[in-house]
């Protein structure tokens, strides 16, 4: 009787999947249980490298699904300025799964953080979401509206999409003492004032990572059973950590714990939640080391090629054609025909008032 | 020493104060010296100019400086360069006055003690974004016009999102005030706010420039901003000039007091023919407030360019 492995494809084998393989052709994925097609609407959340995701999706004439894409008034380069289309609604990046959890029950009126802003010199921000406005907002008020608008599309984006590719970033956050909500960024960073009375560093485990993105996912098909969920891991390591501890070490434990949370979803939904290996494609050793830049962190753009060849090869459906990127077509033209008629406009001042002298 | 304060005498924060600037922060920077030789003033820029012009039309003033005359006014006339001369040349990098008006400038201010320019350069920016109702109606929160309730449904739009929106327009003007400072820096500098908007939506949309319409492919019931919205997008057009003198070494010089409403729209009064400009009625408000700053009355006209 054969041993088990025998029967194993060599996918499952180190020697004839990983080390004989090219380093640029190496495809860690047997099986992917569904196709992304061109007309999915496909949504983004997560730490920066989702950002790349994202940004590749909506090049290659995928349905990138976005909710909050700035009003058109704006340029286009106005638009990304104030972090509209980054991802698909203008949450910023969620490092934690504690984050977007939190993001989907505010969303959804289950919960309401105590604190709503925070000041930034003469500004305020959003303290769950600081970076998305340059600057800062002008007023408390303009937070609070604006983040009533970005909710609504949170929600809308939560409600309507088919495929929702979350990566998973960080384990470590700061929280509030009073109502444990997570912040994107230790307070006082940028906005907010640090108090030890009022926040604490928080690590979060396997059991809270799993339970809170178990949640998440329970939330997401309750609002929209048709969802299918791409997981990722980001393969960006810490820039710091709060943990007396190396940051390298605090690095591998919290990917580790995104990673088991990763598979635990897969298995407690099958058939909506698959996990795509980012993280090891990047961080193989397989490419000793070659997807990172200088900073040993930063992903290159031949990682991200990788990455985005074996998501295409495996997860989208190549018989469907892309959808043609069209969003900004009408929108843009209000703007530019305004501008172009300037012009014109005091031409036509002109040919009633001045003759000359 | 702030260069457009350079050649104010001691009554600069009185005039200041009566044109309702802020000019506290500048008290410090007059001379002493409350002589004032004579004085040129250069208006130059686009469309909004020609309201000036009319009015200083209108006082039939002499062409040339009068003997014992004080302030003589110089309009450039852009009109007769189709609005479109190109103040701005590139120069080993770096935009420069075009050369021509540069010597006939440097020629046209030799005499005079002091010379102050005024620039209405661009000016209507705020009407080129928001005249013309967007299909996704917007709003702005403004505290300041927290006694206006927000438009129902409209999308409300942070104060910075519509100010970097409009950074993009005013490029052209920033530029063509900064070669100006750069080529005159011993020169005084106002750019002078744009009229406030009309509040009067049947008249707006009754006089609006037939290019509107026929640009845009609207149908006669063409949607118009909510002319609240309008206002506070000229406030913030405004400020945005304000805020760029203040880094930049020029004065706003704000709209002529008494020619607002009560809701801040400008007064009927003083509506030109077309939906976006003013008068000439307006327009000799401003030549009166270019006197209190010269103070002096303005003796001779003409055009330049």
């Amino acid at each position: 009787m054969k041993h088990p492995y025998e029967n194993q494809p060599d996918i499952a084998r180190w020697k004839r999947s990983v080390a004989a393989v090219a380093p640029e052709n190496l495809d860690p994925l047997k099986t992917f249980s569904f196709k992304v097609s061109a007309s999915d609407k496909v949504a983004t959340a997560g730490s920066c490298f989702a950002q790349h995701i994202a940004k590749r999706l909506s090049a290659s004439g995928y349905n990138y699904y976005v909710t909050e894409a700035g009003h058109p008034l704006a340029s286009k380069e106005t638009r990304e300025k104030f972090q509209y289309g980054l991802y698909s609604a203008r949450y910023g990046n969620l490092y934690t799964v504690r984050q977007l959890l939190q993001l989907f029950r505010e969303a959804f009126g289950e919960r309401q953080p105590t604190e709503t802003v925070w000041s930034l010199d003469e500004k305020f921000v959003d303290p769950l979401r600081p970076n998305v406005e340059p600057g800062g907002f002008y007023s408390d008020e303009e937070v609070q509206l604006d983040r009533r608008q970005h909710l609504a599309a949170v929600r809308e984006m939560f409600e309507t999409l088919d495929v929702f590719v979350f990566t998973l970033g960080l384990t470590e956050a700061w929280e509030s003492r009073e109502d444990g909500t997570v912040f994107p960024l230790c307070p006082g960073v940028h906005g907010g004032v640090y108090d030890e009375g009022k926040y604490a560093f928080h690590n979060f485990d396997v059991f809270e990572t799993v339970s809170d993105l178990k949640a998440l996912l329970e939330g997401l098909f309750s609002v929209n059973s048709n969802a299918k969920v791409i997981l990722t891991v980001s393969p960006v390591p810490l820039v710091a950590t709060a943990e007396d501890r190396g940051v390298l070490i605090s690095t591998t434990y919290s990917k580790s714990v995104l990673r088991v949370a990763c598979d635990e979803m897969k298995r407690a939904f099958p058939e909506q939640v698959e996990y795509f290996p980012s993280y090891e494609i990047i961080t193989g050793g397989y490419s000793r080391g070659a997807y990172f830049e200088e900073d040993l962190r930063s992903v290159k753009t031949e990682g991200v090629d990788h990455v985005m060849r074996v998501f295409f090869r495996h997860v989208t459906d190549e018989s469907s054609e892309p959808a043609v990127p069209i969003p900004d077509a009408a929108e843009e033209s209000f703007t530019q025909k305004l501008n172009s008629m300037n012009q014109l406009i005091c031409e036509e001042e002109m040919l009633d008032a001045a003759s000359g002298r | 020493m702030g260069r457009s304060m350079v050649a104010f005498g001691n009554g600069a924060k009185r005039i200041l104060n009566s044109l309702g600037l802020s000019a506290s922060e500048k008290a410090e920077q007059q001379p002493q010296d409350d002589t004032v030789g004579k004085t040129l003033i250069v208006l130059i820029g686009a469309s909004h100019y020609v309201a000036i012009f009319s009015a200083a039309e209108a006082r039939s003033l002499p062409t040339e400086p009068v003997e014992g005359g004080m302030v003589d006014l110089r309009i450039f006339n852009a009109w007769k360069h189709g609005l479109n001369y190109g103040f701005a040349v590139p120069e080993d990098g770096v935009w420069v006055l075009e050369a021509t008006l540069k010597e006939q400038l440097t020629e046209l201010t030799a005499d005079y003690d002091r010379v102050i320019f005024f620039s209405v350069f661009g000016g209507n920016h705020h009407q080129v974004l928001t005249l013309i109702g967007h299909e996704r109606p917007y709003d702005v929160y403004m505290p300041e016009f927290s006694h206006v309730p927000l438009e129902t449904d409209a999308e409300i739009l942070s104060r910075s999102y519509v100010e970097q929106t409009l950074l993009e327009f005013v490029i052209g003007p920033y530029r063509d005030i900064s070669i100006f400072l750069r080529a005159f820096p011993k020169f005084e500098f106002w750019h002078i706010q744009s009229p406030p908007p009309i509040g009067d939506d049947t008249f707006v949309r009754s006089n609006i420039d037939s290019w509107f319409v026929e640009q845009m492919k609207l149908n006669s019931d063409f949607p118009l901003t909510p002319r609240y919205v309008r206002q506070k997008v000229w406030q913030i057009h405004s400020d945005l000039y304000h805020r760029e003198g203040q880094a930049n070494g020029f004065e706003l010089l704000p709209c002529p007091a008494g020619t607002r409403d009560a809701e801040g729209f400008l007064k009927p009064e003083f509506y030109s023919n077309d939906a976006t400009h003013a008068n000439p009625a307006y327009g000799e408000l401003v030549l009166q407030q270019m006197e209190q700053i010269a103070k002096a009355n303005i003796d001779s006209f003409k055009t330049f360019g």
